[in-house]
């Protein structure tokens, strides 16, 4: 998974301001949009209530794996939820995990472009290979490779946009590390892969209506 | 359905796990074992904290936060989702 893990101070306050209103921006035509469709998200705002909390209760969770790790279910969120409760679902979980002490305040407007594009990505990938990928399991393996893969990309961006303040350490050097921290969570996106796929199977053959599947 | 069409996703699925089994571990082999802050403190040059999110742990796994706080968010999620699924339940 993605997550900007450093603390309040790392980015300076013109950068912060910068991310937490593109993250708003995001947040506001979210909202708009479900306000359009009014009470057609009925059956998905629950879904969307229960995603979030088995998404912050794993989130919070270190697993000691390479180190130390996190699962987060972005993908998940995409697939079952949707983009646009999915904007609104990341900016709750990084909210509350500020609120417990895991991340700062100030770059919870960088972490919810990150979680987002992860949502998004895993949505579009979900849904545009149905075609061509019918197993339930691989397709929604594939879709959080994706989603957590372009998650890690924006993570690098926002990081290498905006500097860290009072480090010596040259952009190319921050982007060696980077990269590194890239293919460890890649690593772990496998485990999350294999959960979300599992999971999606499940609901797929239980509930094939929460994941607007139409049996071909 | 052919074969090779009904297990393209399960092959493609194994082909970018095992693509991103082999870089994690070379990741891994170049960083040696290290915490989440840690890692990101290093790639980004900054001096790091270590040892304060251990503490509590269960077989090295632990709570990233306060782990009273992390258990009263749960709480009030569940009772929201209860909440929700009461309210929209059909």
């Amino acid at each position: 998974m993605a997550h900007i893990h450093l603390e309040d101070g790392a980015f300076t306050l013109a950068w912060v301001i910068v991310w937490w209103v593109l993250a708003l921006v995001f947040i506001a035509v979210a909202l708009w949009l479900l306000r359009a469709e009014g009470q057609k998200n009925a059956k998905k705002v629950t879904i969307a209530a229960f995603v979030t909390a088995a998404a912050f209760a794993l989130f919070q969770v270190n697993i000691p794996l390479f180190g130390g790790v996190h699962l987060n279910l972005t993908p998940l969120i995409g697939i079952l939820a949707g983009p646009v409760l999915g904007a609104l679902v990341v900016l709750v979980i990084n909210i509350l995990s500020a609120a417990i002490g895991h991340g700062g305040w100030g770059l919870i407007g960088a972490n919810v472009l990150v979680n987002l594009s992860e949502v998004v990505v895993a949505y579009l990938i979900f849904r545009g290979t149905r075609a061509i990928i019918p197993d339930l399991f691989s397709r929604a393996g594939i879709a959080t490779f994706a989603g957590l893969f372009c998650g890690n990309l924006v993570m690098v961006v926002v990081i290498l946009v905006s500097g860290i303040q009072g480090v010596t350490q040259s952009t190319e050097q921050v982007l060696a590390g980077l990269t590194l921290i890239i293919a460890v969570n890649m690593g772990v996106a496998i485990i999350e892969a294999a959960i979300t796929g599992l999971v999606v199977r499940y609901i797929g053959t239980a509930r094939p209506d929460l994941l607007g599947e139409v049996q071909s | 359905m052919t074969a090779l069409v009904q297990y393209r996703g399960i092959l493609v699925f194994g082909l970018i796990a095992g693509i991103f089994l082999i870089a994690a571990f070379a990741a891994y082999q170049a960083t040696g074992p290290m915490g989440i802050e840690e890692r990101f403190n290093t790639a980004a040059g900054l001096s790091s904290d270590e040892g304060e999110e251990e503490a509590g742990g269960i077989v090295g796994f632990f709570v990233e936060g306060n782990a009273l706080y992390y258990l009263l968010v749960i709480v009030v999620l569940v009772i929201a989702c209860a909440a929700i699924y009461w309210r929209f339940h059909e």
